[in-house]
């Protein structure tokens, strides 16, 4: 499985905190993080919505769970995702952690605060 | 066994936090009765969140599995977080099960709540763009 950047504008910020609320009636999931944004060349707070959430798991960030997911533990951009056919494998990444989340599709989303 | 819930217990939401220097926290918000319920998982080291088939005799409960091989190889593979000290003895194999949905949360502690607390929710868009 290879992972691609999906957003290669978009890196961690070095205040990397994020997090991820899941809607079960919906089956969507919102992550909000601070990013930078290379295009404007400034950090913004930004929000992926997912939809037709399948599962989420987040998993410590080590070699061996990058291994696992095909992408490299450095990951300079902050989205990554794979071609799969009905299902995509999205993951994002704080500090310490990668957030795979199973879903359909992403979107981001502006206007959006992190409290 | 910690707690198995009534027929009528709806899945609300799920939260979970990233930030700097610490481990994470996983809240599940259920609905029992009606009233809203959040149980918070402390120093959550991994997470896994997934659909199962639901079939009528499915029970809705929150366990620990006790001798779980998963938590074994969870453990093997701790961060490393200069600002946190962490006491593997304290971790524990969490099973919360919801009508369909299944979450295994490898974390220290939890804590139940009646209530929940609103974050992303607050904000009029979230609402508009996740019903």
């Amino acid at each position: 499985m290879k992972m691609y950047p999906i957003y290669p504008h978009l890196t961690n910020s070095p205040m990397g905190d994020t997090g991820i609320e899941y809607y079960p009636e919906s089956h969507k999931a919102l992550a909000i993080a601070h990013l930078i944004d290379h295009n404007k060349h400034k950090s913004i707070t930004l929000g992926l919505l997912f939809e037709n959430v399948h599962s989420i798991k987040h998993k410590p960030k080590n070699q061996t769970t990058a291994d696992e997911l095909g992408c490299d533990i450095g990951l300079p951009h902050f989205l990554y995702a794979n071609d799969l056919a009905e299902y995509k494998i999205y993951v994002f990444h704080s500090e310490n952690f990668f957030i795979i989340v199973k879903a359909q599709k992403v979107e981001l989303i502006e206007g959006l605060t992190f409290a | 066994m910690i707690e198995t819930f009534p027929e009528n217990t709806v899945l609300d939401s799920t939260y979970t936090t990233f930030t700097q220097g610490v481990l994470p926290t996983t809240s599940i918000r259920v609905k029992i009765d009606h009233k809203p319920i959040e149980y918070a998982f402390y120093d959550v080291l991994d997470c896994n969140q997934q659909l199962l088939t639901y079939t009528s005799e499915s029970i809705s409960q929150l366990y620990i599995l006790q001798e779980s091989k998963e938590l074994s190889k969870v453990l093997e593979n701790i961060p490393d977080l200069p600002s946190q000290e962490i006491d593997l003895t304290e971790f524990k194999h969490y099973v919360l099960i919801i009508k369909d949905q299944r979450f295994d949360v490898f974390a220290a502690e939890h804590t139940k709540e009646n209530g929940f607390l609103e974050i992303y929710r607050e904000q009029t868009l979230v609402k508009k763009i996740t019903t």
